[in-house]
């Protein structure tokens, strides 16, 4: 290969380049000091701070000089190796491994979670919501005691007050409901939900979260995926879905493998938004359209055989880990009633107080919830108003006091 | 079905399983086979007009050979293959255009009449692969090759589909014998063929595409600032660029996977010193295509200078219609055959010699180039002609930096970075395929960053190719 006259013209340029440019490695070493420590994280934040040029004669910049310097000497031996092939591809996977590590080390998911929350626009709240999910998950479960976990789609997320909750009892509380948390979700996550045994869960389930969903909710399961949680998602999806969304599935178990594809649309998010700059903010919320919303919630509901699986698997999977299951069952703003809705609320209900009672949890019916909610308790046709959302935290709190 | 699909992945694993355990000529029916089905992904009724096209030449061929000395119905073979195949492609790409302008006119001119507009689909390609089957009944006319007698090679030359939605458009002279006689593959072609591949996949998914974001959020925009225009139209420089060579790139590495050899079809356009030097490096098969089949048959720059003039304005004002049928490309044809004319004419007043090639201000040079062929692109990629007024007037009158443009500039860099660095070496070292050469850490270091950008920016959507339009 060596012989070959375009790699030797290749060579030559590699030799001259390096004994005119040599100096061009220490340079950036110590402009690359000036970057990291405030300014850097002044960035993550996507503020600027201007770098501290006294440090240019500090110990600091010439460790850094002399690392980037090391770069130049490694090229050199390089060079001599006449037929790298073998070496390049086993060098290049440990370039790759190793990048696969630093990013999953707690300081680099802190700066890469922070930085993409710092750059995401208003109206991006299941990104926001992953942010906060990933930034928990890189800080660690501090206390050492068991928690009390609330799982759930936005029902749970604007129904329940976790801080009165945790005033009201006696356990530290972990939210890790997020819009749209479905059941199938809800387990495509569980490697980012920090369970310990003795824990307690607390999730909300109505017809709503059984009904109507994609079958396969891929930007969803893209930022969670984990090769703990994939094979039982993938178990729960029917064979027809995963045949004919065959390209997520490929998608999915490669977000399950690396965090660079896991993390993309967050990285593209740092990249088309480098300094943080501009974002358009939300929009005030517009009233609820509670005419429209209840037309639309008054449509044909079709049980998701996924959701429904996804349900059963999440609570054996908390079962095995020792974590008690409580069920709370959802209710929905009253305008939206329909016979429909009825009979799907009766098969929601008997289904999951039957495989609940396989001692899988605890399942607290409207019934025995006497929540007593009027109108005005109901912010739109589905989720809690400040009052209603009080009366179901209190009730929350009553039901975890129970032994 | 796109090469940065999972479709296509599937696709040619499969085919490529097959073509290597066949003998040559079951691979070339195997590459017919897999090209009739690879084109016929997008909509099966089109495979009737590249069959067509195929038939009309493969006789035109035989015809324009039988007919020996009868220069009569060499011809009247050369009109039936050159009607048929322009006529297809007129039909399908210009119609509507040339239909909808000739009523603007007579409306113009107070002739009353309706607008006709037909609901035609531009099959993908048809500007490539009839440009390519011409010229084989072209070279035969012209003497300069024999036709084959073989209808299943020439099925397999024209359909090859590594190269047949978007080139590079070959010539049958370089083609056609890579298919007819077996083909050897080497170990330096897998080598090779997986370079370019993965290059090209790497400037397509993660530079092109990603750049086509930045360039539609601003060519989009009700209003955006003179700053935000401007880095667009830089964006937009590099986004058509990656996504077209990437897409020869990919075209070249899987055909020499398969032991056949495309030409280069890019060859660092923006390192461009000049007009005439750009269009020797950008889309070269088809710049020497309307060189060889246009230019030269129009006397070329025999007939004096005006003549010579003429010559290239129309060279490239038809090489602007051939990318599509709407004024913005023939603006940006026009401009660039102002852009010859203007070199030319320099060239014989100041430096009739030629020493206006000569290494000062190389960098300069070739930053000044870069900016004239940009100007070219608000054409090129504006919708309308009135856009293109509005963007190139708020670049000079609009201009204000702001953090929105500042953030396009660093995406920019970011994304580039890697392809400005292979291009330098690519130029340093006067080899093309100079980067995998490189000796072990910056072969590392390359390898793993273009990974690396893959697995966290590229995009794997299978986006379509820019020039699949045309």
């Amino acid at each position: 290969m060596s012989a070959n006259p375009t790699t030797s013209s290749v060579r030559e340029w590699e030799q001259a380049f390096l004994r005119k440019a040599w100096w061009l490695f220490p340079l950036g070493g110590v402009l690359a000091s000036l970057a990291v420590g405030g300014p850097f994280w002044a960035w993550v934040e996507g503020k600027w701070m201007g770098p501290n040029w006294a440090q240019l004669a500090g110990v600091r910049a010439a460790l850094w000089a002399l690392a980037f310097a090391a770069i130049p000497a490694v090229w050199r031996i390089g060079l001599r190796i006449k037929r790298p092939f073998g070496w390049i591809w086993l060098a290049v996977a440990g370039t790759v491994l190793a990048a696969e590590c630093l990013l999953a080390t707690p300081r680099v998911q802190a700066a890469l979670w922070l930085a993409a929350r710092a750059r995401l626009e208003g109206r991006q709240h299941f990104m926001r919501e992953v942010c906060y999910v990933r930034l928990e998950e890189a800080a660690g479960r501090t206390a050492a005691g068991p928690a009390v976990v609330l799982v759930g789609s936005s029902q749970v997320l604007l129904g329940v007050d976790e801080h009165l909750l945790a005033a009201e009892q006696s356990l530290p509380v972990i939210r890790r409901a997020m819009f749209g948390m479905t059941p199938l979700r809800a387990l495509s996550m569980r490697a980012y939900v920090p369970f310990r045994n003795q824990d307690r869960c607390v999730q909300y389930l109505s017809e709503f979260d059984f009904t109507n969903h994609d079958e396969f909710p891929f930007e969803w399961f893209r930022p969670y995926a984990s090769w703990r949680t994939v094979p039982d998602v993938l178990r729960c999806v029917s064979g027809r879905v995963k045949l004919l969304r065959w390209r997520q599935v490929v998608d999915y178990a490669l977000a399950a493998t690396t965090e660079w594809w896991r993390a993309r649309d967050f990285l593209r998010q740092i990249a088309f938004h480098f300094s943080g700059g501009e974002r358009t903010e939300a929009t005030e919320k517009a009233p609820p359209d509670l005419a429209a919303a209840a037309a639309k919630a008054r449509g044909p509901l079709n049980f998701r055989a996924g959701e429904i699986a996804g349900f059963r698997q999440f609570a054996r999977r908390l079962s095995e880990q020792g974590v008690e299951l409580i069920v709370f069952e959802g209710g929905v703003n009253p305008a939206i009633d329909s016979e429909d809705r009825r009979q799907a609320k009766r098969e929601t209900r008997e289904m999951v107080a039957h495989f609940l009672a396989g001692g899988y949890g605890r399942y607290v019916p409207l019934e025995e919830q006497v929540l007593d909610l009027g109108p005005g308790d109901w912010f739109d046709m589905n989720h809690l108003g400040p009052t209603g959302r009080e009366k179901l935290t209190r009730r929350i709190a009553q039901e975890l006091s129970t032994p | 079905m796109v090469f940065n699909s999972l479709v296509f992945l599937v696709f040619f694993l499969v085919v490529y399983g097959l073509y290597r355990a066949l003998p040559h000529r079951g691979q070339n029916v195997l590459l017919l086979v897999s090209s009739y089905f690879f084109y016929g992904w997008w909509d099966w009724r089109f495979l009737s007009l590249i069959f067509i096209s195929t038939l009309v030449d493969f006789w035109a061929g035989l015809a324009i050979e039988k007919a020996e000395d009868n220069q009569r119905r060499r011809r009247i073979a050369l009109l039936v293959s050159m009607v048929s195949n322009l006529g297809i492609l007129g039909f399908f790409k210009y119609f509507n255009f040339f239909a909808d302008n000739l009523v603007v006119l007579l409306q113009s001119l107070g002739v009353a009449m309706a607008p006709r507009h037909l609901n035609i689909i531009l099959p993908v390609g048809i500007s490539f692969y009839t440009f390519q089957t011409m010229s084989y009944t072209l070279d035969i006319y012209r003497r300069q090759m024999r036709p084959t007698r073989n209808f299943l090679d020439f099925a397999t030359f024209v359909s090859f589909f590594p190269q047949l939605v978007a080139g590079p458009i070959e010539r049958a002279s370089r083609l056609l014998p890579q298919i007819q006689n077996p083909r050897i593959i080497t170990r330096a072609d897998m080598s090779s063929g997986t370079w370019l591949v993965a290059w090209g996949l790497f400037k397509k998914c993660v530079i092109a595409d990603n750049l086509a974001v930045l360039v539609d959020g601003a060519f989009g925009a009700a209003a955006p600032s003179g700053a935000v225009t401007l880095v667009a139209l830089y964006a937009f420089a590099f986004q058509i660029f990656c996504d077209f060579s990437g897409y020869s790139d990919i075209a070249r590495g899987l055909a020499r996977w398969m032991g056949v050899d495309l030409m280069v079809n890019f060859n660092n356009p923006y390192f461009a010193l000049n007009p005439k030097d750009f269009w020797a490096r950008w889309h070269i098969s088809l710049s020497s295509w309307l060189r060889d089949y246009l230019y030269i048959p129009l006397g070329g720059s025999r007939k004096g200078r005006r003549r010579t003039y003429i010559n290239l304005a129309l060279t490239m004002l038809l090489g602007g219609l051939w990318h599509g049928a709407a004024w913005t490309f023939i603006a940006w044809g026009a401009f660039h055959g102002l852009l010859l004319v203007g070199y030319h004419a320099w060239v014989q007043r100041f430096s009739p010699k030629g020493t206006v090639d000569s290494g000062r201000w190389i960098w300069l040079r070739r930053i000044g180039m870069f900016h004239l062929v940009c100007v070219g692109w608000l054409f090129f990629r504006a919708s309308s002609m009135g856009q293109a007024g509005e963007m190139w007037t708020r670049i000079f009158t609009g201009f204000a930096w702001d953090a929105r443009a500042g953030d396009m500039l660093l995406a920019l860099i970011v994304f580039c970075l890697p392809l400005w660095l292979v291009q330098v070496l690519q130029v340093k070292t006067g080899d093309l395929e100079a980067a995998p050469q490189l000796s072990l850490l910056p072969r590392v270091a390359l390898y793993a960053t273009m990974i690396l950008m893959f697995l966290a920016l590229g995009n794997t959507g299978g986006g379509a190719f820019i020039y699949f339009q045309f």
